[in-house]
């Protein structure tokens, strides 16, 4: 059963394993945070070619990390297509389909600069996500002391959305076996929503169940792990990043860098 | 269909195995909930090993940690990342420290046989490695009692012998009572010392598990394998 992010195996070492927890799932923060804030599209590729780089120098599993992001594409593109037709005042085309369609400069600048955000943000933590075990992860939140109640239901939720899944493909089985025909797409997306109502149904008694067995075991609202201390070398990588950040927001014109690149190809007249 | 559990009185034996026994829907895990607190009793008491059962927290971790219980479907009680992760949480409520987490963890997967996967997610065992699992994650609390909800429902028989040879050398070595739930009567009969049988919630017997299998009101309750054979014998020589 694949889980919703893309997780290592507990027995599936890489090179950045070493890195405490906690600095793996920090670093992906440092990275998204000034682009999210600067609108700057130079600063969002540089974080992207950074981190496409980091995965290929860290042998993370990239084909793991786009067939995750594959699914989330689509609906970037479907936030951010409609802009250039909405947004802005200088005309960059026109057409006409019974009605006039014009696509406007600004619109589609914000729609590039949108997608390129939102893509790279996915990206970053899904690339970091990759290094992390479920149990890191779990552990990293609740250690950076996310409330205990986000961390429980998270617990919950990743537990329970492959288990749901799968009761969703079993019910859908038995439903063909006995007949049911899946035609077209509305049928199948009624199907799959009327099972998929159920089977919530069933799971959200089920996870009481959960929680009850949890506290027969003693759980009061804190899942604790194993300690593992956070080393100078794993603040040192911290420090790292977040000066790799500082430098390229304060120190670096990424915009002369990537006209003076593309001039070096395409020389302008 | 509702109904209550009603004037209910028994004892179970320190160290011995007792059964519960009921049609589905008798209320046998309704009453099993109620023996470790997970629902209330709206009268009577409750006493574990000595200790009445209160509301009060702390002194219901106090009887609940000497309570394994195990559920019937084992995806309600497994939800850590690996088994590991699973096994020792009971442990670390326990507040030992961290050597003896890890020990109690390494003995219980080498007594339910999982050792090797103890790194896998238990999402990807087999129903009967789940069991296996849920069990391990009892037994590192070191319980004294051990209450199973039908343990052998799903199982083969390999996985029930399995099972089973696993719980009985535990609850020899660890000298642990057992009170287990099943509709197999096999196993009633072959494994439970004393039972109480049950129907919408009231005792219909209550004592020796080969005289209340005698019992003509339990027989005609829960009915027997003579029934069902007759039944198919009886079909076939059409």
């Amino acid at each position: 059963m694949e889980s919703l992010l893309p997780f290592r195996h507990e027995n599936e070492l890489t090179f950045i394993s070493k890195i405490h927890p906690i600095i793996r799932f920090l670093i992906p923060f440092i990275l998204i945070i000034p682009f999210l804030l600067i609108k700057d599209i130079y600063l969002t590729i540089t974080i992207l070619f950074i981190n496409l780089i980091l995965v290929i120098v860290f042998r993370l599993k990239l084909r793991r990390i786009f067939s995750r992001i594959k699914k989330i594409i689509i609906f970037i593109l479907l936030l951010v297509i409609f802009l250039p037709l909405y947004i802005g005042e200088t005309i960059i085309y026109q057409f006409n389909l019974g009605i006039s369609i014009k696509i406007y400069r600004e619109g589609f600048e914000l729609a590039i600069l949108l997608f390129f955000r939102i893509f790279t943000a996915i990206f970053v933590f899904m690339s970091f996500f990759s290094s992390l075990t479920y149990s890191e992860f779990i552990e990293a939140i609740t250690k950076i002391r996310f409330p205990s109640i986000f961390v429980g239901s998270l617990v919950i939720f990743l537990h329970y959305i492959p288990i749901l899944a799968y009761s969703n493909k079993r019910i859908l089985s038995a439903q063909e076996l006995r007949g049911k025909r899946i035609t077209n797409y509305w049928t199948k997306l009624k199907t799959h929503a009327f099972i998929m109502a159920k089977t919530l149904l069933i799971n959200m008694d089920r996870s009481e169940r959960l929680y009850e067995s949890l506290k027969m075991r003693g759980f009061t609202g804190k899942i604790t792990f194993a300690p593992r201390r956070i080393k100078f070398n794993d603040i040192g990588i911290l420090l790292i990043f977040i000066s790799v950040v500082f430098i390229l927001v304060f120190f670096i014109n990424l915009k002369d860098i990537y006209i003076g690149v593309v001039g070096l190809f395409y020389p302008l007249k | 269909m509702s109904f209550s559990i009603k004037n209910l009185s028994f004892n179970i034996e320190s160290n011995s195995i007792f059964a519960l026994v009921g049609n589905n829907g008798s209320g046998k895990t309704t009453l099993l909930r109620l023996l470790v607190g997970l629902l209330k009793q709206d009268s009577g008491v409750i006493k574990i090993f000595g200790d009445e059962l209160t509301r009060n927290k702390k002194e219901l971790w106090k009887i609940r940690k000497q309570v394994g219980f195990l559920f019937q479907n084992p995806d309600d009680q497994l939800f850590a990342p690996t088994i590991q992760e699973d096994v020792s949480f009971g442990a670390r409520n326990l507040k030992i420290d961290e050597d003896e987490v890890n020990r109690r963890v390494e003995w219980a997967l080498n007594a339910v046989e999982l050792s090797e996967y103890k790194n896998q997610s238990p999402l990807n065992l087999s129903w009967g490695q789940k069991k296996r699992a849920t069990l391990a994650g009892l037994l590192v609390m070191k319980p004294k009692l051990l209450i199973l909800d039908e343990p052998f429902a799903n199982l083969d028989f390999k996985s029930i012998y399995n099972h089973l040879k696993i719980i009985e050398k535990l609850r020899k070595e660890e000298k642990m009572t057992i009170l287990f739930t099943s509709h197999n009567l096999f196993f009633v009969q072959n494994w439970a010392e004393d039972i109480l049988v049950l129907d919408k919630g009231k005792a219909i017997f209550n004592g020796n598990c080969i005289e209340g299998l005698d019992n003509l009101k339990v027989k005609e309750l829960i009915g027997s394998y003579d029934e069902i054979h007759k039944l198919i014998i009886n079909n076939k020589s059409k």
